[in-house]
């Protein structure tokens, strides 16, 4: 297969029009727009519709027409963007619509700025709009993963009948890294309760609206056993030379990459360092981290954001290790070094190991 | 009469069969609808359902239904049906057209849904000449909510959030949407009806007809505002209502076609044909075919090289540093390139990140680069701190010339054990 240095945000589209994305409706937002001119550029030459929304409000819900009407579609946006969106993600939720939402993130709240930040995690993972309902979430840390997980959140999502986000940060969108794509594109079939125009689909009907309260808690029940079922299949974790080792780094995105840079470094002066990265965010790979903990000291969370993560993380260890926490924001990265200078910190305290610990958390 | 047989009488105005027979996803009383006695809903239901017989349009018909009182279209119409958000049916209505082009999409908004909440989605949904219907009823107040202002509430008229009536000065005037989207390029037909008597009743009926069969015609954008009595909220009897629609309604709203180029539209060209599946790869550059020869696989040594070039936008350090990505694929390393980005806009700066590397590269950010490409002062005096003492600076700012030697490379000193055997040098060189 060719390898080719491409933008992750590049590598979206073209692996959604190869897994059989055929509407992309989006609007313009920094860090994401390259998704969205890419669209432009591809979609109408492989017989797709490409359209710039009015607003992401408009955007989502196109989203949900194109989808109601049995086509694999898209939208891509960020920060402020997926704010907007979150009406029309909720109602696709309620009517069980599939679709796939890439989240480029920039820093917030309000206009916040352009630079890469997570502050995106509790409006994504937790679900920014109204009612009992989850969007599948997964996190790319490469330009590779760009393009495989998109794939995947196509087939998530149809499996699911669910929106699916791809978070990734500005950093992730924007770099370039060779990747390579699957040989063949591929057709999905119309889903059979799709609504669309035909004699067969004529008695089809998509709403998310149940007036009778025993109707609609049945409804949010089957919601909530679809959840579950994926809560079983689909949580991934990339752990990452966590043999032996005692603390253990966590971050998603861009994070997680200079966390491995650390661990390397970490493990190299001796110190017995891993990272446990979560490829999903929803559903969240507790069973990993319960694992881990078995034989893990302490547990490092850095993220681009305030602790929106963090306490996934805790939720998941439940206080079985302490759990330390770095954060920057605003834009800006932790640094290489100081994340080294924590973990040779922590590496030298002597905290007994398979002892249950009060939770101690720190700000560097 | 009890003996008449079928035969002996003609029907004229039947069920139409765009109705379902029974209305099975009503949870009660499913024989009639949930609409109020003089509704206009009903009346305009029937007309809808009455054109899509006569145009033979039952299967390829999709009914987009609002929030408001007509939310439950869809107990109704045994067509396809989705019910979307408020106020953004046409959005929705845009995406299955165009998802499905074969298919006829009708949106059916009331007052509040189409001119307050959804007046983007439809003014947008109109410029660009969606080929879609809209069937807009009017009936000046938000009447499933239980009788709040709307935007084409009239002057005076007294509401539950306009208890003393609606006044210019606090809730502006009424919003006329057919003469708003008629100053539009791309609408095909606007027109204004009403229900205030039988003959605007046949008025109507023609008028939708003809914003349906546009669509059919694949013309493009078609909306019928209809006039429409709420005697429930305007607390009147359903024969006053009639009359209030066309002795007050009709003063603010006059009736008539605000555009009407049915006659002379060109039918909208049908979109391409899709390229086979096996053509796709190819036209988004990703197929095998063109694959540049990695020119230095076999070669082994390590190698982690750490470069940043910065510089002002538009001096090219952004294309460098990609073009040293581009080189190192092609000589089989890994690489990364991260752009440092900014707004568009005037005297921005602009650096980049790029690693070369035999081995997965782990973070892509070059904190302490080994080579540092200084295509300006600022940038030099930025980031000249960070490059490690044994590092190597590559610099076009005319100051450092000065101060060191006239030479373009102020210093350049390699660390062997990071770079490729060839570039090593054991001490400083310059270019």
């Amino acid at each position: 297969m060719r390898r080719q240095l491409m933008k992750g945000n590049e590598a979206i589209v073209k692996s959604a029009i190869l897994s059989g994305c055929r509407g992309f409706y989006g609007y313009p937002i920094t860090p994401a727009s390259e998704i969205t001119e890419a669209a432009a550029q591809y979609l109408p030459q492989v017989g797709g519709v490409f359209l710039q929304a009015e607003s992401e409000v408009a955007a989502i819900n196109m989203l949900y027409g194109a989808a109601a009407a049995g086509v694999r579609v898209m939208t891509a946006s960020s920060g402020p963007g997926i704010s907007l969106m979150q009406e029309g993600i909720s109602y696709m939720a309620g009517a069980e619509l599939p679709c796939v939402i890439a989240d480029i993130t920039r820093g917030g709240p309000g206009l916040g700025n352009i630079a890469a930040e997570q502050g995106d995690y509790h409006q994504v993972v937790k679900g920014g709009g109204h009612g009992n309902y989850r969007t599948l979430v997964l996190a790319p840390h490469s330009v590779q993963e760009m393009a495989d997980l998109t794939a995947l959140a196509f087939d998530l999502a149809d499996r699911y009948r669910n929106p699916v986000v791809v978070l990734a940060d500005g950093f992730i969108g924007q770099m370039m890294e060779p990747v390579e794509f699957p040989q063949t594109a591929t057709e999905p079939r119309l889903p059979k309760w799709a609504v669309a125009g035909t004699e067969e689909s004529r008695g089809n009907l998509i709403s998310s609206i149940y007036l009778e309260p025993d109707k609609l808690e049945a409804h949010v029940r089957q919601l909530e056993a679809k959840y579950y079922i994926a809560q079983q299949r689909e949580a991934r974790a990339e752990e990452w030379r966590t043999e032996g080792a005692e603390v253990v780094l966590v971050g998603y995105g861009i994070v997680a990459r200079i966390l491995k840079a650390v661990a390397a470094e970490a493990l190299a002066e001796g110190l017995k360092v891993g990272v446990l990265r979560p490829v999903t965010l929803y559903p969240f790979p507790t069973l990993q981290f319960q694992k881990l903990a078995e034989r893990v000291r302490v547990f490092v969370v850095v993220e681009m954001s305030n602790g929106q993560m963090l306490e996934d993380v805790r939720l998941a260890l439940n206080g079985a290790r302490p759990v330390e926490f770095l954060s920057r924001v605003g834009g800006n990265v932790p640094s290489h070094g100081e994340v080294l200078e924590l973990v040779r910190k922590l590496a030298r305290q002597t905290l007994p190991a398979r002892q249950p610990e009060e939770e101690c958390v720190g700000h560097v | 009469m009890s003996n008449a047989t079928e035969a002996e009488y003609e029907v004229a105005h039947g069920r139409p069969k765009a109705f379902y027979e029974n209305f099975e996803r009503k949870d009660e009383l499913q024989h009639q609808t949930h609409y109020c006695p003089g509704c206009g809903h009903g009346i305009v239901h029937k007309m809808l359902a009455q054109a899509i017989d006569e145009l033979g349009i039952q299967n390829r018909t999709i009914l987009i239904s609002p929030v408001g009182c007509s939310v439950f279209a869809y107990y109704y119409f045994d067509v396809g049906n989705v019910q979307g958000a408020h106020g953004r049916a046409p959005a929705v209505a845009t995406a299955v057209k165009r998802s499905q082009p074969q298919s006829i999409v009708i949106g059916y908004q009331g007052d509040g849904d189409l001119a307050a909440i959804g007046s983007a989605e439809i003014l947008h949904a109109a410029n660009r000449g969606e080929n879609i219907t809209i069937i807009f009823v009017n009936n000046a107040i938000y009447s499933m909510t239980g009788g709040q202002v709307a935007p084409t509430t009239l002057l005076g008229q007294r509401s539950t959030t306009t208890p003393n009536g609606r006044s210019a000065a606090n809730e502006g005037y009424p919003l006329h949407v057919s003469e708003l989207l008629a100053t539009l390029e791309a609408p095909v037909y606007i027109e204004r009806v009403g229900l205030g008597d039988n003959r605007q009743v046949a008025q109507a009926q023609h008028a939708v007809r003809r914003a349906v069969e546009n669509q059919v015609r694949g013309l493009g954008f078609s909306l019928v505002e209809v006039l429409s009595p709420c005697p429930t909220i305007w607390k009147m009897s359903p024969v006053e209502a009639q009359h209030w629609v066309r002795e007050v309604m009709e003063k603010t709203f006059p009736l008539g076609a605000f555009r009407d180029r049915t006659k002379d539209a060109p039918a909208k060209a049908a979109p391409p044909a899709a390229p086979a599946l096996e053509d796709i790869s190819r036209i988004l550059g990703v197929a095998d075919e063109g694959a540049v020869e990695e020119i230095d696989a076999e070669a082994k040594g390590a190698v982690d090289l750490q470069v940043r070039v910065a510089g002002f936008g538009g001096q090219g350090v952004l294309l460098l540093g990609e073009v040293l990505a581009e080189a190192g694929l092609h000589a089989g390393l890994q690489v990364s390139w991260l752009p440092s980005y900014g707004p568009e806009m005037r005297s921005g700066t602009s650096n980049c990140h790029v690693r070369l590397a035999r081995e997965p590269i782990d973070s892509p950010l070059v904190v302490h680069p080994d080579v540092l490409v200084a295509m300006n002062e600022p940038s030099l005096h930025k980031f000249c701190a960070s490059v490690p003492r044994v590092g190597g600076f590559f610099t076009t700012a005319r100051q450092c010339r000065r101060n060191v030697s006239g030479k373009t490379c102020i210093s350049w000193r390699a660390r062997s054990r990071m770079w490729p055997t060839s570039w090593a040098t054991d001490g400083p060189a310059t270019w």
